[in-house]
């Protein structure tokens, strides 16, 4: 009892998790169906997707900035490894690893141009979210890209030893962005500069080089989404992704990360990540209707952040 | 003095904050048109005070009786109408607003009649010309000066016929000059029978200031002393409780070679044309007025802003660091005026604080090594006397002397063999100015070599071997120790 | 001095391209829904490859799924004067103005594919309630009049979406053995109709027959979801629209029909009609419907 006290009150993320569980309860108390293991490892495949580009933004937005190009960059991206692996011209590592050095560019783009026109970040990925729509149209001739090598499809609907790949890449991505935050000097750099940047630079840390870093991570997690995007539905959309952007930055909110930057954790993410993937999917489960669904979800999101809000005090308190 | 002519009488009162007690049955009298000023240490129980007699919270026991009046049971905004205002070292000024606006904020329907634009302009008109005020009353408060906007805030007390005026930490911000008016307005309001309750950690002011002192220590009252039973070496003494040999510890010791050396240094429009020579072992200090192109000086030396033209030599070698990272490698270490936007990291601890920028050298394979960073963390801390009240407390929730601590922490964890230090006593309690002195005096003694950026002239003076003065921009004057009087610093300063 | 010399010479210019409007060849524009649709894109194609041989030319552009766009774009149409004006309405009542002003500046319009609450001199399209309706027809035989569906929706409340939920439900009407488990939009799209499949598998497991998806994307994401479940063996889908993925699925056996609208003649007739109201010839009919195909192994 003791631990669990302390486990609630000394991690950040204790608010978030006490929300996740009070609507997993809420859901299998209303339906056998949903805390049954194939149905856990539905929600898991589902938000793969999500996490992952949730993982790569989290970085970008405790250093103070934003990324509004992620939707874009899936697009672009899973047109790029629809492309490479059409008709079995290029091998899949090669395609994978094309596509995600791509990512790794496009977000290197975004962080040029934050670091060298100091215009806010803000602005400057709205612009390359349009740009990137438009190149996946290009590339793509707008038209979705099929014919894929089958080993891609395996990529986003097999499993390996019983346990459905894109897991397995949401658990990978996972463990190495809680290490890379957390245990790394770049990881403690990054909450440096969100939580005072000119400080940072006093004391000798290279704000713009780790700025660089953090949305190429961004790209290059964004590449790694896109790629099971286009594995998962087994083609290359070029209007995938519309909107995934806000889908991320919402579950980094969610779990706790400051939108003025300094502070966020990976778990938080994770778990807000979570909490959107089990309200969508309890909401099918017992059949709510399209139209309240919408209602539903942005309801409960601004209560799990209320109820945060209310529990963060409540600590201060105990 | 009478009974009958106590404006304010503050009877026992005790407060406590889960448990930890903040003020111990603390006494005091105040009487009208008195200036009282009201020293401690960070933590001694000042800022808890005022609040109690704000109203903004309520003591466990005692009572607070102003003009014959308990104040139990009013709201803040009641003891505000019965005449005690306070200013608050943040001042709460809308910036959007104008100067009129914000002194009648809240009040432009008095006697049940709206006040019309019109009428504020020419309320605060004559408002200023009684006081001889030359502030537009038009202008927005976010273009003033933190004096002028100072100034808006005592006014808007004035304006709200205000017998009483708390001022938490008045002088903080404020260049020498300001200081200068600032006390002619203070002085102004106390002939007109206003009283004014004022914190400082300056000891200058304090004496220069006020009628009374009064001295809190740990949330007990020590005593109220008049100016002739108290000199600043006996009231630090009341304040900290113990014995300090000298507050200004010095001793000349042998100066080095030449590290740092500054020839016709220039960054437009900061400043132009600088010289000067840096030895090991030597604390040169540099005095000028806030904005006076001081503080630019220490930058460009530490790469945070560009040089336009000139040559910087470190050890003989042409030196012209493009970022701090450079310089940090280079052997210098810096200390910026402001704590809070060019120090700290408010959410790090104390550790995070301290290793900030010097991570690489707790690299281990790809991790930082947060066993030997703790370890080299806690040694510093406990060289430095820093006081957290619990591991891996957030640095924000320190006081400002354990914050600068850490950040000479910093300083030091990199060995530097020159330290810039600008204002590294800004703000912060007496115990740890007297610390910091002890320390850059040993550092000196070490042999290195210490450019002291400082608007605490006694300060400034009684810690540098030389002094240079800086005025608008130019360098007016290099004085030795000797030469170096506050009178003539000053005059140069102005010049 | 400066300002003037620039305002004589763009008022010359003004009048340049004024008087070089006026060539011989005809010129008609064209709005589309979304060029990011692959049917739309179809209807597009075909609409340019008549074009050509009839030696008419097209101003292409696309609405974006917004019809003030829309609007916007068919009234620079009508300065510049075009011909004919061809709409692929992205709303039924909030692309009607579009329609207005054209008739007002007397510019003929057709409607390809959809419909707008204002008429059109002529429309050209499939009703989308007919198309629902035979593929609800072919779930209804293949389960012999009983079992459970569920249905797979557009994005709520277009056109679209209303007309083919409408077909749908008459067919339901028709057999009370047919059972609607359950309805849920899938927004048009691959990756969210696959994931609602996932949970619908998770909700109903083997109860479900068949499935009803509104267009061929949905159609292909629950395909996609139900094999990776090693279900698909036992549950019906069928989608409508037609478009190349979806056919190559059924021949590949996996999608087991798609009812197919036929682009190339929705844009062949769209540009025929167009033509005939520039040259003023009286239209046999205004309201041209292009019939469903049901594709099947």
């Amino acid at each position: 009892m003791k631990e669990l006290k302390a486990f609630f009150t000394k991690t950040p993320t204790g608010g978030i998790f006490l929300a996740l569980i009070l609507v997993c309860a809420l859901f299998s108390s209303m339906t056998s169906r949903f805390l049954t293991p194939t149905n856990i490892s539905v929600i898991l495949n589902q938000v793969s997707v999500n996490a992952i580009l949730a993982f790569g933004v989290t970085f970008v937005i405790i250093a103070g900035g934003i990324d509004l190009s992620l939707g874009s960059l899936v697009a672009v991206c899973g047109v790029v490894v629809a492309l490479l692996s059409q008709n079995n011209e290029y091998s899949l590592w090669l395609a994978i690893i094309g596509t995600l050095i791509a990512g790794i560019a496009l977000g290197a783009l975004n962080g040029i141009i934050v670091v060298l026109t100091k215009v806010p970040p803000f602005i400057v990925t709205l612009g390359t979210m349009t740009i990137g729509r438009g190149v996946a149209l290009i590339l793509s001739k707008g038209r979705p890209i099929s014919d894929l090598n089958e080993s891609l499809n395996f990529l986003g609907n097999g499993d390996l030893l019983g346990i459905p790949i894109p897991i397995l890449f949401l658990v990978l991505s996972y463990a190495t962005c809680h290490i890379l935050l957390t245990k790394t000097i770049f990881g403690r750099y990054v909450k440096a500069i969100g939580g005072n940047e000119m400080a940072s630079y006093v004391a000798g840390v290279r704000v713009n080089r780790i700025k660089l870093y953090v949305y190429m991570i961004s790209g290059l997690f964004a590449a790694l989404a896109g790629i099971l995007l286009t594995a998962r539905i087994n083609t290359g959309q070029p209007n995938a992704g519309l909107g995934f952007e806000l889908d991320a930055i919402a579950a980094v909110i969610i779990g706790g990360t400051s939108t003025r930057g300094g502070k966020g954790t990976i778990t938080g993410t994770l778990l807000g990540v979570l909490f959107i993937g089990v309200i969508n999917n309890g909401l099918d489960l017992i059949n709510v209707s399209a139209y309240w669904q919408q209602v539903i979800m942005g309801g409960i999101i601004i209560l799990a952040v209320v109820l945060d809000g209310l529990y963060q005090k409540l600590k201060m308190n105990i | 003095m009478a009974e009958q002519d106590c404006l304010l009488k503050i009877k026992g009162i005790s407060l406590a904050f889960s448990g930890t007690p903040i003020l111990k049955s603390v006494d005091l009298s105040l009487y009208q048109g008195e200036i009282h000023a009201l020293v401690g240490e960070n933590g001694a129980g000042k800022s808890s005070l005022f609040k109690c007699i704000l109203g903004i919270i309520s003591p466990s026991q005692g009572e607070i009786i102003f003009l014959n009046e308990s104040l139990s049971g009013y709201s803040i905004r009641d003891i505000l109408r019965k005449g005690i205002a306070m200013i608050h070292q943040e001042l709460m000024l809308i910036p959007e607003l104008t100067v009129a606006e914000n002194i009648f904020l809240g009040r432009e329907t008095t006697q049940g009649k709206r006040m019309g634009l019109s009428e504020i302009n020419q309320a605060t008109t004559d408002l200023f010309r009684e006081y001889d005020l030359d502030i537009p009353f038009g202008a927005f408060v976010k273009d003033l000066s933190i004096a002028h906007q100072q100034i808006i805030e005592i006014m808007r007390s004035v304006s709200q016929k205000a017998r009483l005026i708390l001022m938490d930490e008045p002088t903080s911000s404020l260049t020498e000059k300001e200081v200068v008016f600032f006390r002619q307005l203070i002085f102004r309001l106390k002939s007109e029978g206003i009283s004014i309750v004022f914190t400082s950690h300056k000891m200058d002011e304090v004496f220069d200031f006020s009628d009374k002192i009064s001295v809190l220590r740990d949330g007990e009252m020590v005593g109220t002393f008049s100016k002739a039973e108290v000199d600043p070496m006996s009231l630090v003494k009341k304040m900290v409780g113990r014995e300090m040999k000298d507050f200004y510890p010095n001793a000349l010791s042998e100066v080095g070679q030449a590290i740092i050396r500054v020839n016709d240094l220039s960054c437009v429009p900061h400043f132009e044309h600088v010289n000067f020579t840096l030895h090991a072992g030597e604390v040169l200090g540099l005095s000028g007025l806030v904005g006076a192109g001081r503080s630019d000086i220490g930058q460009v030396l530490f790469g945070v802003k560009k040089k336009t033209s000139g040559t910087m030599y470190l050890k003989g070698q042409e030196y012209n660091p493009g970022n701090p990272s450079e310089a940090l490698q280079a052997g210098l270490g810096y200390l910026g005026e402001d704590r809070k936007e060019m120090g700290i990291i408010p959410e790090m601890n104390m550790t995070e604080n301290m290793s900030l920028g010097l991570l690489d050298a707790y690299r281990k394979f790809l991790f930082i090594d947060q066993e030997k960073e703790s370890l080299d963390a806690a040694e510093m801390q406990s060289r430095l006397s820093v006081h957290s009240a619990k591991e891996g407390q957030r640095i924000q929730n320190l006081s400002g002397g354990n914050q600068q601590k850490v950040l000479f922490g910093r300083i030091l964890l990199n060995n530097p063999e020159v330290l810039i230090l600008d204002e590294p006593t800004r703000g912060i309690d007496v115990m740890s100015k007297f610390e910091i002195y002890t320390l850059i005096l040993a550092l000196k003694k070490q042999g290195k070599a210490i450019l002291l950026i400082s608007s605490d002239l006694p300060e400034l003076l009684a810690m540098s071997d030389r002094v240079i003065v800086i005025s608008k921009g130019k360098q007016m004057a290099e004085l030795s120790r000797e030469e170096a009087s506050p009178e003539k610093v000053l005059e140069y300063s102005l010049h | 001095m400066k300002f003037k010399y620039v305002l004589f010479v763009s008022m010359l210019m003004l009048g340049f391209s004024c008087n070089e409007k006026k060539s011989d060849k005809i010129i008609i524009g064209v709005s589309m829904l979304s060029m990011q649709n692959e049917f739309i894109q179809q209807v597009a194609d075909a609409l340019e490859k008549s074009a050509a041989t009839s030696q008419v030319e097209l101003i292409i552009v696309d609405a974006e799924r917004s019809s003030l766009k829309q609007v916007e774009q068919v009234e620079s149409f009508i300065s510049q004067q075009v011909d004919a004006i061809i709409l692929n309405p992205c709303e039924f009542e909030a692309s009607s103005p579009a329609v207005d002003k054209a008739k007002k500046a007397g510019i003929p319009i057709v409607n390809v594919n959809s419909s707008t609450k204002s008429k059109p001199d002529a429309f050209v399209g499939s009703d989308d309630a007919e198309s629902a309706n035979m593929a609800m027809e072919l779930i209804a035989k293949k389960l012999g009049a009983k079992g459970n569906i569920v249905m797979i929706q557009g994005y709520m409340g277009q056109a679209a979406q209303l007309d083919r939920e409408r077909g749908a439900k008459t067919v339901l009407a028709k057999y009370p053995g047919l059972k609607l488990l359950a309805t849920q939009t899938g927004e048009w799209d691959r990756a969210k109709s696959m994931a609602l499949m996932e949970n619908w598998i998770q909700s109903y497991g083997d109860q479900i027959q068949a499935v009803f998806a509104q267009n061929d994307e949905m159609g292909l994401g629950a395909v996609q979801a139900l094999m990776d479940a090693k279900k698909k063996q036992q549950v019906y889908v069928v989608s409508v629209d037609g478009i190349k993925d979806a056919k190559k699925s059924v021949t590949q056996g996996n999608l087991d029909a798609t009812i197919i609208q036929n682009a190339g003649q929705q844009g062949s007739e769209a540009l025929r009609l167009a033509l005939e109201l520039v040259q003023k010839k009286p239209l046999k009919e205004s309201n041209k419907l292009i019939p469903f195909e049901i594709f099947v192994k």
